[in-house]
């Protein structure tokens, strides 16, 4: 999972309290910056932004200037919470404190562009990190966590009897179809790799296998529709419990959860059905 | 006060030096500066936390800073005794009053406050 330690500005270039305003601007200027995290005694009391300069009197101290109630991720959060952050409070950059250090600063450009990357251009799902992400908070949140695991049958095939370019449309057409389907709040698709996709939900395994049969046969229905036929295969793990493993960090259980549900897949495809659940 | 004198080629034979006059006027710094009150604009070149650090080292425990965000104001610096004669509230409100009809926001203004009472008291011979 990205964190924020991952893509922020370190160090980060910073202002004293008793620095005048004048010289923030100055230092803003230099650096191609519109914020400056302010330091009294090397602790983080606030932040001053280029508006906070253009509306002051360049001789007052930073102290008059700046926002004191200053909103910090720590430098273990991953890049969604903090842009979960900077959505909510209508902010533009946070400092980043490592056990109430500062260590850097990360804007909201910083995150869009790492979170960009986190979106499949080809079928607009979200990637399989960000999937592993939301994973990680369901079982956090101490709810239900089942993974559903989306195999298209033989397309390595098609890629060579169609051609690449073929391949990418039903690849296309089958993320649109995730899309559609799982727009209620409760499973949440991602591109994993290739012609892999992964859903994740709150619901129970029974009912996840049961979602899936569904989408498997929309997804058959419509792809035949189309002219472009394929068929798809879901394996299922998880369902059965709400916290993770004593002992275990959340990353390796939901490493397993997805591990299990591939195993499910390639079993669902050996045995000739769509769903197949893991033991 | 410095002022000085330069001379210049008509000078010669006259007054070939430069000279300086220097004139020196001494008084006492008022402590604190600010006397009774001190009015803060919103744009003003010093803001209330400047203030605070200034009379913490300068007059500690004399005055308070009361955050007003009313008219041009950002801030009012009262000083404390003057809470024994008249309520805080009361002279606030006097003071702003009389503040916004002549200050702007980038102004800083002091204030010197006498308070008079008048008493008379009435007791049986």
């Amino acid at each position: 999972m990205l964190k924020v330690s991952d893509v922020m500005s370190s160090p980060a270039i910073t202002a004293e309290i008793l620095d005048s305003v004048g010289k923030a601007a100055i230092i803003m200027e230099k650096n191609k910056i519109g914020g400056l995290p302010v330091l009294d005694k090397g602790k983080l009391c606030g932040i001053i932004t280029s508006r906070d300069v253009r509306r002051t009197h360049p001789n007052r101290i930073v102290a008059d200037a700046m926002c004191k109630n200053v909103v910090h991720v720590s430098k273990n959060a991953s890049l969604w919470d903090a842009n979960r952050i900077l959505e909510e409070k209508k902010l533009e950059r946070l400092p980043v404190l490592d056990d109430c250090k500062l260590v850097g600063i990360i804007t909201k450009t910083d995150i869009l562009v790492e979170i960009g990357r986190h979106t499949d251009p080809l079928t607009g799902l979200k990637t399989g990190s960000y999937i592993r992400y939301l994973a990680e908070n369901i079982l956090k949140d101490r709810n239900e966590l089942t993974v559903i695991f989306f195999d298209l049958n033989g397309f390595g095939r098609i890629n060579k009897t169609h051609g690449h370019v073929y391949g990418d449309r039903c690849l296309k057409i089958v993320g649109h179809i995730f899309a559609e389907n799982t727009s209620g709040g409760l499973y949440f698709p991602g591109r994993y790799a290739g012609d892999e996709f992964i859903v994740v939900t709150t619901e129970k395994k029974d009912d996840a296998g049961l979602w899936a049969n569904e989408i498997i046969k929309k997804i058959v229905n419509i792809t035949k529709k189309k002219g472009m036929p394929v068929n798809i295969a879901a394996g299922i793990a998880g369902g059965r419990r709400k916290d993770a493993r004593a002992g275990t960090h959340l990353s390796a259980t939901i490493d397993d959860l997805i591990n299990l549900a591939s195993l499910a897949s390639t079993l669902s495809k050996r045995n000739r059905v769509p769903v197949s659940f893991s033991n | 006060m410095l002022n000085l004198k330069s001379g210049n080629s008509s000078d010669i034979g006259r007054d070939t030096g430069r000279k300086a006059q220097i004139s020196i006027i001494l008084s006492e710094f008022e402590i604190p500066p600010i006397q009774d009150v001190l009015l803060i604009g919103r744009r003003a070149p010093i803001g209330p936390e400047a203030v605070q650090r200034m009379i913490d080292v300068l007059s500690p425990e004399q005055y308070e800073i009361l955050g007003v965000n009313e008219g041009p104001f950002e801030a009012v610096v009262i000083r404390k005794s003057l809470s024994l004669l008249i309520t805080r509230e009361k002279l606030l409100s006097i003071i702003l009053d009389e503040g916004r009809k002549v200050a702007s926001e980038t102004a800083v203004l002091k204030a010197q406050v006498n308070v008079v009472l008048n008493i008379n008291v009435e007791v049986d011979l």
